[in-house]
């Protein structure tokens, strides 16, 4: 379905026809998004062979808006991670990676990570502190692309990231 | 892509506030509102806790710093961080709000005595054209030493400035304010709420007739000022007659007693001895 809707996208030049100053481009995908899953659905219900497609949401409380807002600050988080990924390839970003994006349930302390590093504790707070002020500069760049205009931007900036750029 | 979890402490952790370059460093989150997120956090030069409050504007440290009151906790500090939201660091009280003094079993003097105090930092405010327009109990702690302390005003400020613009928390918004409509009579609508909200069922009426003109919807019948509020509270605490509630001739003549207990005593028991030596007299 991703797939054919941005085949859709471009065949029909839908991305092309955005103007920033009607809508933050957010808003007009999400806009594109509804109006193809719909037309997508009325398709597939004509179609008397066709596989049942699961328009079910991940939660049975979350409405589509929130799912899209989550997924769209998830999509540009990791963005983001890579960026830095690829600024920082050193004991700095692995810091980061053992600590900040540590996907287990229960993140190990600053001091089992020094050992872990070879380095002080009071190193790995500064290397934290540091790359999360990188992360965030990084977020805000990709941001940057994302948005059309200034304004955009910064209402973006604000809304996802709470800061006033 | 991100897990849930990942994402959920990433987004914590780029919202603290990057103090790198201050003096400061952050325990732990205090809370949060419309306005901003305030942070326990640690001088590291002088080496004490302070409040600090993380929002989009600086106006809130310049409203507090202009307004030097002892009900009105001072700001200690203030910057730009690197992404461009405002910092302020005040003195951190770690008192107990007034909604757990309300539940704490106080009597209504004290409970009333305590709403006078809150009314001093606001009218001074007032005197100063500045409103808090987010009068609530949350936003008023009692401190160790019996200091009342009104915080966050990130809502208010200049009432010239604020024209049309809206804020505050339902309950304690009068309706006029919903329509962007702000000055002096939107605190003192909150003082309404706020002394309806320290009051009992049982307590007296004239002290809910005092909440319910505060607090009354049309702003022409509130009192005209915090500090005429205030007054007509410690006449309540004096046992005068209020100008919010019209008593009766039985009401009155029980709050007179009530207030000359003494005197009264003195009559009834010079009457009882009047009354005794009359009949020994008259055997």
């Amino acid at each position: 379905m991703t797939q054919a809707f941005f085949l859709s996208a471009l065949e029909k030049g839908t991305l092309v026809s955005y103007d920033p100053a009607r809508a933050a481009f957010r808003t007009y995908l999400r806009t594109c998004l509804d109006r193809f899953a719909i037309n997508f659905r009325k398709r597939d219900r004509r179609r008397p062979t066709a596989a049942p497609i699961d328009f079910d949401l991940p939660g049975p409380a979350e409405s589509p808006d929130a799912v899209f807002e989550r997924e769209w600050i998830r999509g540009l988080f990791s963005l983001a991670v890579e960026d830095l990924r690829n600024l920082h390839d050193d004991i700095r970003f692995r810091v980061f990676l053992a600590y900040d994006l540590n996907e287990s349930e229960v993140r190990p302390t600053y001091a089992e990570l020094a050992m872990r590093f070879g380095i002080t504790t009071e190193t790995i707070t500064n290397y934290l502190a540091a790359m999360r002020r990188q992360f965030r500069k990084t977020l805000l760049t990709r941001l940057r692309e994302l948005t059309a205009t200034e304004r955009e931007f910064r209402s973006e900036a604000r809304a996802i990231l709470g800061v006033d750029v | 892509m991100l897990p849930d979890s990942v994402l959920e402490h990433l987004r914590n952790v780029i919202e603290a506030p990057d103090l790198d370059g201050t003096k400061y460093e952050v325990i732990e989150e205090l809370g949060r509102g419309g306005m901003g997120v305030v942070y326990l956090a640690r001088d590291r030069v002088l080496g004490r806790n302070v409040a600090l409050k993380v929002s989009s504007s600086p106006e809130e440290a310049r409203t507090l710093a202009a307004l030097e009151h002892p009900g009105i906790v001072p700001v200690h500090d203030a910057g730009t961080l690197p992404d461009g939201r405002a910092w302020c660091a005040m003195k951190f009280v770690d008192g107990t709000r007034l909604d757990a003094f309300r539940n704490a079993g106080n009597s209504l003097a004290d409970r009333m005595r305590i709403f006078t105090r809150v009314c001093e930092p606001v009218a001074f405010a007032h005197s100063q054209n500045v409103i808090h327009r987010d009068l609530k109990p949350a936003n008023i702690v009692i401190g160790a030493f019996g200091e009342v302390l009104v915080l966050d005003w990130g809502a208010g400020g200049k009432i010239d400035l604020l024209s049309e613009t809206r804020a505050g928390t339902a309950g304690y918004m009068p309706p006029e304010q919903r329509m962007g409509t702000n000055n002096e009579g939107t605190d003192i609508y909150a003082l309404g709420r706020l002394l309806d909200y320290l009051l009992d069922q049982n307590d007296p009426k004239p002290a809910h007739a005092i909440a319910a003109r505060a607090a009354d919807p049309d702003p022409a019948r509130r009192y005209s000022s915090v500090a005429e509020l205030a007054r007509e509270v410690t006449r309540f605490l004096d046992r005068e007659a209020v100008e919010a509630y019209r008593e009766s001739l039985y009401e009155r003549a029980a709050r007179w007693m009530s207030r000359n207990r003494t005197l009264v005593a003195l009559i009834l028991t010079y009457l009882c001895a009047r009354t005794a030596i009359f009949f020994l007299a008259r055997r």
